[in-house]
């Protein structure tokens, strides 16, 4: 679970795709998910299934996640989308004013063709955010990401180094939490004959040692920095300058077009 | 033309603290001089550091009276990052120092936040990261590096600001001997080759004594020596040995004792080629001194009951006890991390009860990993083991650590609670005794912890050598059988290292067994029974000392250092052709001599 949801290396259109365009290009798609659609209502599910297609199509060719991988990082958000499947269908908000097709009543449960696209539409629309998100954390590397974060959507370098720090020290904290519950394993914390509980206390008495050590981290690390000129000036200067292809800009203005004249076809 | 660096009555007090870190410090450093600087832990070695690149006061506070000139620039008085290209600086720690992802960004960091251009950039690049290693690439990721090779990109990414004095914080203290050499080799380029001005904070300095121009020895928060490393070690080293607990190499230990026995060797050798050399040119006197055991014949067999009676003599030293139970029997142990890497393949070994141990070996050798078999974090994906009377597979970890103790490598990680009092309670939480009974146990050993005066304290507040303590106590405290220390000697100073060894040999006199983690080969030959030694996961040698040094000459590869006076000996022997055993220490190599009736 935990490999299926980390970066990997591919060569493909996403991969080589620059992060924060990538990131609006997602928003775009977001919209396309949200918006009002045609008449009549429950045709919300085959407008929802045509954009899911749409995705799942562009994430497994331009992105070349294979199905496998795709499946395997979406194994969580499935039963979700199953699970408002079946509560939209069963708990449709029926008002008198609109018509409804019965397919299926036994006592107190009733299936209608309008509450069953409802939650197809609610379900698939789960589906292509996550498979978004999927798409970009599997496809962005961390470190391009905060660099283009930096240089492309300029956002402040004293604020972009803070998430390196994150990415350099995550790593470290997990490790270090590893050493500290197998220390308090062999002290015996956790010996408890119920596996969840052990857990929570072990979790719960490696808290405070693994702070502590953070924040001495925190300090010896910023000491470091400040030693090597941190926030000398406004700017630094860039050494691995991020270049946009314009493929990708081509990419992210035909979505957007493709956005602006469905709303226009909407509206109007 | 002035000095480069000048520090005059200088002292600092950290903020919320009463007591001054450091006091009436007076320091004058010529451009280009190689500065070695030692003192026990807690002297304020490092808070001296942080004050002579502006850390201190200008990003950390606190209150600092005294006056710091560097290249003509008052310290107090401009930016810390004005004096970044005056002087750099790197930390103990590998980890917390590099705040990048790739050795590339790393390298740049600090001429990027100067605003150095782009082409410089990449040009100091490549400059320093060959300077310090040829093995290593720009693309790396830092995570993936070993403590020697961080520490290496900390060193260039420092060079990369083109300072003209570089200070090294312990850059040693946590790297294995194998990364430890390959640092100091770079420390010694610094100097000669860039012509820097090194300032080096040190624990381990017998390899490059020699090279530095000026010793500086701190105790008790204020500079006691400064000078010639040559004169200091021979007028004052037993002072320093005795009095302020800094570890000398062995040949100046050696030296200084020899001096005070009335054979003085001239000049006094910081090296052991030095020593070999001095001490030849006194061959026929050192002859006549040997012990006359040793001109008897035949030679052979006087020289092996000679050293087994300077063992005697030397320490009480824990015995191999090859008749008596095992504790520890453990057959073709293997353990694959889930990652997929072999870190124990096909270990066999056993350990008799009452026996002292060394486990050795490079980082990454499989020490730990060996250990957490035993302890029971891990089971072995094949082999078997019994320790204490317990299967190592189907004993849970709960059932082997009532047996066997375990004192990680950083003490912090295995404390609970929020006093020493507690600490050590908590061991006995699973046990039903009474509350008085409970109360004179815990108290008992704090007092052979030396702890008692620090019942109440909180255990993230102690020094690194109490919590060192603190922690073998919290495993103490149960009837263990056998008690694995993880490097508990390492960073710390002679007098901690001392007290701690006095505690184990105490333990191991009631009949504890002990298995000791530790690249000190001098601690192992000295007081344990036995060495093992792994590399790549496997076991390559267990057996005595002695018998260690033998494997080593045999197999080129360099495993471990051997300890000075034994290369000390073994030189005299081979190229002085004098007919001495070999000894590996300096009590050992003083009984060789008879100066105590001559003169």
């Amino acid at each position: 679970m935990r490999k299926a949801l980390v970066y990997f290396k591919a060569d493909s259109f996403f991969h080589k795709m620059d992060p924060t365009l990538k990131m609006v290009w997602i928003f775009i798609i977001t919209i396309f998910t949200f918006l009002k659609n045609i008449e009549p209502n429950y045709s919300s599910g085959i407008y929802q299934l045509i954009i899911y297609i749409l995705v799942l199509i562009i994430i497994l060719t331009l992105g070349k996640i294979g199905l496998s991988r795709y499946i395997k990082s979406m194994s969580l958000f499935i039963p979700t989308a199953l699970f408002i499947l079946i509560y939209k269908t069963l708990f449709y908000p029926y008002t008198t004013t609109e018509p409804f097709t019965v397919i299926y009543e036994f006592s107190f449960i009733k299936i209608t063709y309008e509450g069953l696209f409802e939650g197809i539409g609610v379900a698939l629309r789960i589906l292509i955010l996550t498979s978004l998100s999927i798409l970009f954390i599997l496809t962005a590397e961390p470190k391009k990401l905060v660099q283009s974060l930096m240089q492309v959507a300029k956002i402040p370098y004293r604020i972009g180094y803070t998430f390196y720090a994150a990415l350099r020290f995550v790593p470290l904290v997990y490790e270090e939490y590893k050493n500290i519950t197998n220390a308090h394993l062999v002290r015996g914390v956790g010996f408890s004959k119920i596996g969840f509980i052990s857990r929570l206390s072990l979790l719960k008495s490696s808290i405070i040692p693994l702070l502590i050590t953070g924040i001495r981290r925190a300090q010896e690390v910023s000491i470091a920095m400040d030693s090597r000129a941190f926030g000398a000036f406004k700017k630094r200067t860039i050494v691995d300058e991020i270049k946009v292809r314009i493929s990708d800009k081509i990419f992210v203005t035909i979505t957007l077009l493709s956005l602006i004249s469905y709303i226009f076809f909407l509206y109007t | 033309m002035g000095k480069f660096l000048k520090v005059s009555n200088l002292s600092y007090t950290y903020q919320g603290e009463d007591k001054p870190a450091i006091s009436d410090i007076n320091l004058e450093i010529d451009e280009g001089e190689f500065i070695v600087l030692m003192g026990p832990s807690g002297c304020g070695k490092s808070t001296l550091a942080l004050c002579i690149n502006g850390i201190i006061p200008n990003v950390l506070g606190g209150k600092l009276e005294g006056k710091i000139e560097l290249d003509g620039l008052n310290t107090q008085e401009c930016e810390v990052y004005e004096l970044s290209t005056k002087v750099g600086i790197t930390f103990q720690n590998p980890d917390s120092q590099l705040c990048n992802l790739i050795v590339k960004d790393e390298i740049s960091f600090g001429p990027e936040n100067l605003l150095v251009q782009r082409d410089e950039i990449l040009r100091r690049l490549d400059k320093y990261l060959k300077f310090v290693s040829l093995s290593l690439k720009e693309k790396s990721s830092i995570y993936n590096l070993s403590g020697g090779e961080k520490q290496r990109v900390a060193i260039a990414s420092v060079l990369a600001m083109n300072p003209k004095m570089v200070i090294l914080d312990e850059p040693t203290s946590n790297l294995d001997p194998i990364g430890a050499r390959r640092i100091i080799k770079v420390i010694e380029k610094l100097n000669s080759e860039k012509k820097l001005t090194v300032l080096l904070i040190e624990h381990e300095v017998s390899s490059l004594l020699h090279r530095a121009d000026r010793l500086i020895i701190m105790n008790d928060r204020t500079i006691i020596y400064d000078g010639d490393p040559r004169y200091i070690l021979e007028k004052y080293g037993d002072y320093i040995l005795e009095n302020v607990g800094v570890r000398i190499p062995e040949i100046t230990q050696l030296a200084v004792r020899l001096n005070k026995k009335g054979f003085k060797i001239n000049p006094f050798p910081l090296t052991v080629k030095e020593a070999v050399k001095s001490i030849l040119k006194k061959k026929d006197k050192f002859i006549e001194n040997l012990r006359e055991e040793l001109s008897l014949k035949p030679k052979k067999k006087v020289e092996i009951e000679f050293i087994k009676s300077l063992e005697k003599e030397s320490y009480t030293k824990s015995e191999v006890k090859s008749h008596e139970e095992k504790v520890i029997d453990v057959k073709g142990l293997n353990f694959t991390y889930p990652t997929g890497k072999k870190a124990v393949k096909n270990v066999t070994f056993n350990i008799n009860k009452g026996e002292m141990v060394a486990l050795m070996g490079k980082n990454g050798s499989g020490k730990t990993t060996l250990s957490s078999l035993l302890i029971g974090l891990n089971k072995p994906n094949s082999g078997e083991g019994i320790v204490a009377n317990l299967d190592i597979n189907n004993s849970s970890i709960n059932e082997l650590s009532e047996k066997i103790g375990y004192v990680f490598q950083y003490p912090e990680h295995q404390f609970i609670t929020n006093s020493c009092y507690d600490e050590v309670t908590f061991s006995l939480k699973s046990e039903k005794i009474e509350e008085s009974e409970r109360k004179r146990r815990v108290n008992k050993t704090l007092e052979l912890m030396e702890l008692a005066d620090f019942k109440d304290k909180n255990p993230f507040n102690l020094s690194m050598g109490q919590k060192r303590r603190l922690s073998i106590a919290t495993m103490l405290i149960k009837d263990l059988e056998v008690l694995i220390l993880d490097e508990p000697f390492t960073g710390q100073d002679g007098k901690n290292i001392l007290k701690l060894m006095g505690i184990i040999q105490k333990l191991n006199n009631n009949g504890l067994t002990l298995l000791i983690i530790t690249h000190d080969l001098n601690i192992a030959s000295k007081y344990l029974s036995r060495v093992m030694l792994m590399d790549g996961g496997e076991l390559v040698f267990i057996g005595k000392t002695s018998e260690l040094y033998n494997f080593l000459e045999v197999n080129k590869k360099r495993y471990i250092n051997t300890p000075q006076i034994f290369r000390l000996s073994r030189l005299l022997k081979i190229t002085g052709e004098m007919d001495i055993p070999i000894v590996d220490d300096v009590d050992k190599f003083m009984r060789l001599l008879r100066l105590n009736k001559s003169n």
